[in-house]
């Protein structure tokens, strides 16, 4: 997968997730927030003449504050809760659970004193928010734990208080673990969602590669409209005659064109050379000796200009009788193709060259057609 | 042994039909040439007679191994008049050779009239610079390349691509004559920077003696 593809996946695929992960735990720290200033607040004020010593109650009541202000900053700066944070958190919700209860007046939390009790359920959700609903039921039992200790020690309850304190419990942290499974639903949801975008965008990518590729071939086609379909229309209606040695150098250049042009398709770091190379190969398989140098270091070239550099082989090549030099020179400032081909010269070939300067020598029966590329900003 | 007008040439490369047919070549030549030793390794060149030949022609991979630059700069600094004949067709060789300080490097490719040519050249010291060498000088873009005209570089190219000085004059408006002596002016050049060796200090003494350069040019 290219890179950039990759940058759109994490975009689109593994935001969705994020975005959903990251709105749930941000409204489980509103409910948290809201029920300790909403609820438990007025409860502590109300009932502050009863905690001993107060100072204790307090101090257990901002530490509990002060870990839902940290997971506030953790989540607006990461996006999530980072384990060890969760685990100091975890530990400090305890310990304000344990002053609270050891402050709070003697019995047990079915009295309103005690407003920690329920509390203190919430930051467990909050903290343990990715972690499996058993780290919280193991939360809530060391919580649980606590109560009770203060329950039995401020004076055994009677079997009544008790089953009061055991369906107080069922409904208050059955409910906070219940939330939990929820969540870990919405995470599952939200892994899904993930995967269905990225499959989605897998096969946009694929369906962009294929268009490419058609567009490739629709090009390439049309490359050879013009001259390869008529050659071999002429042959197949039988009105132009294979002996003839003008229709057969016609039919080798074209021959080397369609070469060269898929030779473009391939994927290789010496485009111009291995393009080179494809029209070579024809012609030695029609019994041309092809001598080939090239110098200087590769550089990448246009397509446009590639394919005006190595026109003039072909025909070239298509022309020689039996044997030829092909040359490169690649120089900071230059690209210079050339060929120089025996046999007669061909009645001047014309070649596209738009970006490219053609010169020509004949001489001695022999045919020189050099392509030069000029770099527009020399380089040195 | 050999006449006494002839040239004479250690031969070393480690295929047999290269050997027979560079002989074979230089039995035909036009100035008398004889090989009067020949082998698969360098040791050839060492030892007599091959120690005495005026020329010595080097096969740069022996035996399948890495280039033998080591070999090329021993002879080179014992006063050899090397001319490094290789199946190896790119500039960084060919540089490589000259600044170790090679008399001439061709091509298999370039065959038997430019062997035959520049051996006659290496034992007048006289420049030499077949096409493939001449496409590397083009092509060379090192910091300390020698400095060179714009019609120097230009006939260094045209020369690799067509390998044949009538159309380089042709085609730039020449003649042979002179074509040949830019081409012989560049290999002077990249002489005089070169190492320390027989090879700079004889053509370059001789070009400057031939009137072929100024030692301003250099």
């Amino acid at each position: 997968m290219t890179e950039t593809a990759e940058r759109r996946r994490d975009g689109s695929a593994v935001r969705i997730e994020d975005r959903l992960l990251r709105g749930t735990h941000a409204a489980v720290l509103a409910v948290t927030v809201a029920v300790q200033f909403g609820l438990c607040l007025p409860t502590l004020i109300e009932h502050s003449r009863r905690y001993d010593p107060l100072w204790l109650e307090i101090a257990g009541f901002v530490l509990l504050a002060g870990v839902a202000a940290g997971a506030a900053v953790c989540l607006a700066r990461h996006g999530r809760i980072p384990p060890p944070a969760r685990r100091v958190g975890a530990s400090l919700v305890l310990l304000a659970a344990g002053a609270a209860a050891v402050a709070a007046p003697p019995g047990n939390y079915l009295d309103r004193a005690h407003w920690y009790f329920g509390l203190v359920g919430w930051y467990g959700v909050l903290l343990l928010f990715d972690r499996p609903p058993t780290r919280l039921a193991l939360f809530l039992g060391a919580n649980l734990v606590v109560a009770l200790a203060k329950a039995v020690l401020s004076g055994p309850p009677d079997p009544l208080e008790w089953a009061a304190m055991a369906v107080s419990v069922v409904s208050v942290y059955g409910f906070q673990l219940a939330l939990s499974l929820v969540i870990q639903e919405v995470r599952r949801v939200a892994a899904r969602a993930r995967e269905t975008a990225e499959e989605e965008e897998r096969l946009r990518t694929a369906e962009a590669v294929a268009e490419h590729l058609h567009r490739d071939h629709r090009q390439r086609y049309v490359a050879l409209l013009g001259t390869t379909v008529p050659l071999l229309a002429g042959l197949g209606y039988g009105s132009l005659d294979p002996s003839d040695p003008d229709v057969r150098r016609r039919c080798a250049r074209e021959a080397a064109r369609m070469r060269r042009l898929f030779a473009e398709s391939d994927d290789v770091s010496d485009r111009l050379v291995h393009e080179l190379r494809a029209v070579i190969e024809v012609a030695e398989r029609s019994g041309i000796t092809v001598q080939f140098a090239a110098r200087g270091a590769p550089r990448d070239l246009p397509k446009d200009v590639r394919r005006e550099l190595i026109d003039p082989v072909a025909a070239v090549l298509a022309a020689a009788a039996s044997s030829a030099r092909v040359t490169v020179v690649r120089t900071p400032d230059r690209v210079r193709v050339s060929v120089l081909g025996d046999g007669p010269a061909p009645p001047r070939p014309e070649f596209a060259s738009r970006h490219v300067d053609i010169n020509r020598v004949v001489a001695e029966n022999r045919l020189w057609v050099e392509a030069v590329w000029r770099q527009t900003t020399p380089s040195r | 042994m050999a006449a006494d007008d002839a040239i004479t040439v250690t031969l070393i490369d480690d295929h047999p039909v290269v050997l027979a047919g560079v002989k074979h070549w230089y039995s035909a030549a036009g100035p008398p040439i004889e090989v009067v030793a020949s082998g698969a390794t360098v040791e050839t060149a060492w030892t007599p007679p091959g120690d005495a030949a005026a020329v010595v022609v080097l096969d740069l991979q022996l035996n399948g191994r890495p280039p033998v630059y080591g070999d090329l700069r021993r002879l080179v600094d014992a006063d050899r008049q090397v001319v490094v004949y290789t199946m190896r067709d790119d500039e960084k060789t060919a540089l490589t050779c000259m600044d170790i300080g090679a008399f001439t490097f061709l091509t298999k490719a370039e065959g038997e009239e430019h062997l035959v040519a520049a051996t006659v050249a290496a034992a007048h010291d006289l420049p030499y610079t077949p096409p493939a060498l001449a496409g590397a000088f083009g092509a060379d873009t090192a910091d300390d390349r020698p400095k060179l005209s714009l019609r120097e570089e230009e006939v260094l190219i045209e020369w690799f691509q067509c390998e044949s000085k009538e159309l380089v004059a042709q085609k730039l408006g020449l003649t042979p004559r002179t074509v040949n002596s830019y081409l012989d002016r560049v290999r002077i050049k990249y002489a005089n920077v070169g190492r320390e060796a027989r090879t700079k200090a004889n053509l370059v003494a001789r070009a400057i003696q031939d009137g072929l350069i100024d030692v301003d040019d250099l």
